[in-house]
């Protein structure tokens, strides 16, 4: 008589039937190297029931984390969604991080889309962040904004940014991507080119915003990711990369900028820094 | 054996008829507070999450009592206990100052993987033992009462070599832990495997029951699946006066994860737990907060991307 099979060995085997197709499907033809003192025990519909359940789980959370890659992907969405799970199975109890890992996957091992979608990779890196701020355990309180009325406020005080927050340069021009998708646009003429994107999670909806940013507004945002530069510091920032010849004109564009900034929390008050 | 969880049972605070809290529900929850005694949070769906989480997390702790029921904590799985996660948990139930917590009779991962679905345990001496062992931990390691579920499951594993009422009676008195019984699981696997619900809940502790959950499920030819999507059918509502006509329960809620309907339909069901509560129970019916008034508040502004964690079949 064989001994009974230990629980680690069952947990492990149902796992790999539900979770494998190709283990599953050999099994079901009754081939495959399930170890026979468990393979006699086991309900086969009952593996194909779970299978279905789980994948509709999978199916379902990279459905609603990944939309615009799955309006490309098209049919092979699904498909891919699977190998991706087998390549990056979840390591982590919170479900939605079960998905964090889908641009790892499609650099490492989506070239095939890549040929057709060379901005596949960027554009679900843009897809995650938005999940990846909305969870991020983070109090953002918003602080009085002060006026800059006086010219000790520009070297005493620092743009206070908003922590939840994240800086993307891409390749490609995401934003206007995900734009043609929404309206139903063709996206087959998109051809490189560099764009900057912050995206951040608005304090008080807790909703995340893409904000596409100019050259000189992602350093200025950049600058002031790790310690607050004072306002001063920033419009010398400022100036010394602008191409305008006029600093005067610069320094008005600057402060147009950071009043912009403050009105949509990516600065959410200002610190004294002197 | 012990049974020490029985007088400890004795001192927990009797929380009424609650609900389930979703995120799609949360605005009509804050809403028909009133109506509602208590409520459940799935703590994954908060455990070290900030932005509209937390910003419900904390309004809803400021209304209503709260208790937490977990989805992955894995307790039959062989791999060790995950102490990040017990962690998270711990902070979270002492935030809230839950007076219990529950998970699943089940495994949700195994050699480190999540599946992120609850997985049904061969009925085997190992694994009572195993479960049993890792209930105490688990209890000792976040300092509260602990429950466990009985889970919808769909196939017999392997290895088995008792009942499932064995099987969960053994891990319920060898971990002296209490009872979640979810009286819709009962009715779906009784359906399932077809066997006698009531049989089945003569053979289980049901002095242990601390809490019950009552749901509806899919209908229809074959397997029937506990989805937590439709209304709860009258013979679910029958297990339930069983339960209550028998034993002392501190708390009975609905869980509704998907297919959500008018909250009124919700309302109407909380509805009729009061009834039959009041009927064979009264001191669960008579918890009601009518008497409490609330001052309105903006409604936090959901996200739809994303999922929380249910532990629920989701079927289309
Ligand atoms: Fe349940």
């Amino acid at each position: 008589m064989l001994a009974p099979p230990s629980l680690h060995e069952v947990e492990q085997t149902l796992s790999s039937l539900w979770l494998k197709e190709s283990v599953r499907e050999s099994f079901l033809k009754g081939e495959g190297n399930v170890s026979p003192r468990i393979a006699a025990n086991i309900d086969k519909s009952g593996v194909e029931l779970y299978a279905t359940l789980l994948e509709y789980g999978q199916q379902d959370l990279m459905a609603s984390i990944y939309p615009y890659c799955a309006k490309i992907l098209k049919k092979k969405w699904e498909p891919t969604v699977r190998e991706y799970f087998l390549a990056y199975p979840p390591n982590h109890y919170n479900l939605n991080r079960a998905a964090q890992r889908f641009p790892t996957y499609l650099k490492s091992e989506g070239s095939h889309f890549l040929k057709k979608y060379p901005f596949l990779v960027e554009l679900a890196d843009y897809e995650w962040l938005e999940m990846e701020l909305l969870e991020v355990d983070d109090e953002v309180k918003p602080q009085p904004n002060l006026v800059l009325s006086k010219p000790d406020h520009f070297i005493q005080f620092a743009p206070l940014l908003n922590p939840v927050l994240l800086l993307r340069q891409y390749e490609y021009p995401i934003s206007e991507i995900v734009e043609k998708l929404d309206g139903k646009k063709s996206i087959s003429g998109i051809k490189p080119r560099s764009s900057r994107v912050a995206i951040y999670r608005h304090p008080l909806t807790n909703h995340c915003k893409y904000l596409d940013v100019g050259e000189i507004a992602f350093e200025v945002i950049q600058a002031s990711i790790d310690v607050p530069h004072s306002y001063s510091d920033l419009i010398s920032l400022a100036v010394s990369r602008s191409t305008n010849s006029d600093p005067q004109k610069t320094v008005v564009e600057f402060l147009d900028l950071v009043e912009k900034l403050q009105e949509i929390q990516v600065f959410i008050g200002s610190t004294k820094i002197a | 054996m012990t049974n020490q969880f029985l007088a400890a049972k004795k001192q927990l605070p009797n929380l009424g008829i609650g609900l389930g809290l979703r995120r799609e529900l949360a605005n009509d929850t804050f809403d028909n507070a009133n109506k509602i005694d208590w409520l459940e949070l799935v703590p994954e769906n908060y455990m070290g999450l900030g932005g509209a989480a937390r910003q419900r997390l904390e309004k809803v702790a400021s209304r209503f009592p709260l208790v937490s029921h977990g989805v992955n904590l894995s307790l039959g799985s062989t791999d060790e206990l995950n102490a990040e996660y017990l962690a998270a948990l711990k902070k979270l139930l002492d935030k809230v100052d839950a007076p219990w917590f529950s998970d699943h009779l089940c495994f949700t991962s195994v050699d480190g993987v999540y599946l992120h679905d609850l997985l049904p345990l061969p009925f085997s001496k190992e694994a009572v033992k195993h479960c049993a062992k890792r209930a105490q931990q688990v209890q000792h390691a976040v300092g509260r009462p602990f429950l466990i579920e009985n889970i919808s499951a769909y196939m017999f594993m392997p290895g088995g070599e008792m009942t499932e009422a064995q099987f969960l009676s053994s891990v319920l008195e060898e971990g002296d832990c209490g009872m979640l019984l979810d009286v819709n699981n009962v009715y779906v696997n009784s359906q399932n495997h077809n066997f006698d619900p009531f049989e089945f809940l003569k053979q289980i502790p049901l002095e242990r029951t601390v809490q019950i959950h009552v749901a509806g499920h899919s209908t229809g030819e074959g397997t029937i699946i506990d989805t937590h999507g439709s209304k709860v059918i009258e013979p679910v509502f029958q297990l339930l006066k069983f339960v209550l006509e028998r034993t002392d329960v501190k708390a009975v809620m609905i869980e509704r994860d998907q297919n959500f309907p008018e909250f009124s339909e919700l309302i109407g069901e909380l509805a009729r737990i009061r009834e039959i509560a009041a009927e064979v129970q009264p001191t669960l019916a008579s918890v009601g907060r009518g008497h409490l008034s609330f001052e309105s508040s903006a409604p936090i502004i959901e996200s739809s991307k994303g999922r929380e964690n249910v532990g629920a079949a989701l079927t289309a």
